[in-house]
């Protein structure tokens, strides 16, 4: 009987209809207004499409410093920089040079150098052995379990300039 | 010496939790990324502008942000000038984690600064609409911020991929292999290497579980504002994606993500539940 007399109710039903919508727009419209920014705006802090692990490409890149003899150094313990840093940088650097450089092998080298530069730049120059070998390890699926190549993106010799 | 904590509301006392745990975090978190700049190599967002290098590598100027960033949490959790400190910290919050960007390494730390900007949004609303209903909408906007956030890298992975997301194990044990690389790489440790190898032989070797772990982590992300719908289901989806995160950091031998903590935070807030715990326990101790 009270939801009959209540739909009858005109003007009342209106102002609840009204409330209702505000009280949902109040409960999801903040995320909705972001959401549509951000696929539009795209990576411009604190706007963001979080595209981690969106797609898995054929093949991984890692990275890995060696001294001269080809052994590896822990890059965390000497350098106080983690390998998954440096990837970070190798993406950014490959955003940032590849606007000015097309040839890649050239491209490759600017990319070395910045890489090579963070590394020192925080590592203690007592303790760093002559030669550094920053090496881009490509990850690809075999036949029997993962395929690692090394490809050399700089060397350093101390005493050199970068 | 007790503390005695008077709320107005259950809203009230999960706000005010919430708040607590979500301001110390912030702070460590800023703090942690203060300490640990580098030269602003790579230039993004607002360091397009201008780099603000002078702030992230003289002590001056790191000096100057962390008292600014102690400053305003304490007035934050003390709930002061909430409107001005807010705007504050968002805009430090924005600064830090852009600096960082450009330094190359991204944080993924997106979220810090969205719900901080859900909350100047909350309280600016409140000073200038009647009947803003604040003790309510602060902690539900800073929900809808973080669950704007899985829902988007819930979006990125159905663009670039499509639903065959789901069906990559091949694929995304190379993923995990990279990962445990880098392991090996950072600490020399050959026993990393083994255990990425391991597992990516497992993921391969187990497609329709592999399927199922990754269709469910896209399902918790893609349909995660259906946790702004009720209390109960925020609960659910809190554990289910803290579920995810665990997951996550055990398969690719990496850490919990930073988006974790304030889902943690909002979605389930642990330290509210704990502090109720206690006060219940109390209250059964002095009846009886």
């Amino acid at each position: 009987m009270s939801h009959v007399s209540s739909r009858s109710m005109g003007p009342e039903r209106n102002i609840n209809s009204t409330v209702r919508a505000g009280r949902w727009s109040l409960s999801c419209l903040p995320a909705c207004i972001y959401i549509a920014t951000s696929l539009c705006t795209g990576e411009f802090h604190p706007f963001s499409r979080f595209e981690m692990y969106d797609h898995f490409p054929a093949e991984a890149h890692g990275f890995s410093v060696m001294n001269g003899n080809g052994i590896l150094l822990p890059s965390e313990k000497l350098f106080g920089l983690r390998t998954a840093d440096l990837s970070h940088s190798y993406s950014a650097a490959h955003d940032r040079f590849s606007i000015h450089e097309s040839d890649s092998a050239k491209l490759m080298v600017r990319i070395g150098e910045s890489l090579m530069g963070q590394l020192l730049e925080r590592a203690n120059p007592a303790v760093l052995p002559d030669t550094l070998i920053l090496n881009l390890v490509i990850i690809r699926a075999g036949a029997i379990g993962p395929d690692f190549e090394n490809i050399t993106i700089h060397r350093h010799v101390s005493g050199t300039e970068l | 010496m007790s503390v005695e904590l008077n709320y107005k509301s259950v809203g009230d006392a999960y706000w005010y939790w919430a708040k607590v745990t979500f301001g110390i975090m912030w702070f460590f978190a800023m703090a942690f990324k203060v300490k640990g700049a580098g030269d602003c190599l790579y230039p993004v967002g607002v360091c397009r502008i201008y780099s603000f290098e002078p702030l992230f590598t003289t002590i001056f100027g790191k000096g100057l942000l962390l008292s600014a960033m102690a400053v305003s949490v304490w007035l934050y959790i003390r709930e002061k000038n909430m409107t001005v400190v807010l705007w504050v910290m968002f805009f430090l919050s924005i600064l830090i984690i852009t600096y960082q960007e450009s330094t190359g390494n991204f944080a993924r730390a997106t979220v810090y600064s969205t719900v901080i900007g859900a909350q100047v949004l909350a309280y600016t609303l409140n000073s200038r609409l009647k009947d803003f209903n604040l003790s309510k909408c602060r902690t539900q906007f800073s929900i809808q911020m973080v669950a704007a956030g899985y829902t988007l890298a819930g979006i990125a992975k159905l663009r670039a991929s499509g639903p065959e997301w789901v069906m990559s194990a091949p694929e995304f044990s190379l993923q995990v292999v990279k990962n445990h690389f880098f392991l090996f790489a950072d600490t020399g440790m050959v026993s990393h290497l083994h255990d990425g190898t391991a597992m990516a032989a497992f993921l391969i070797s187990n497609p329709v579980l592999s399927a199922f772990m990754l269709g469910l982590a896209l399902w918790l992300e893609v349909a995660c504002l259906l946790a702004l719908t009720g209390r109960r289901i925020r609960m659910i989806w809190g554990f289910g994606l803290l579920m995810m995160h665990i997951g996550i950091a055990y398969v690719m031998g990496i850490g919990i993500s930073a988006i974790a903590f304030p889902m943690c935070i909002f979605f389930i807030n642990p330290v509210y539940w704990a502090t109720e715990g206690i006060r219940y326990v109390n209250q059964r101790a002095s009846a009886s």
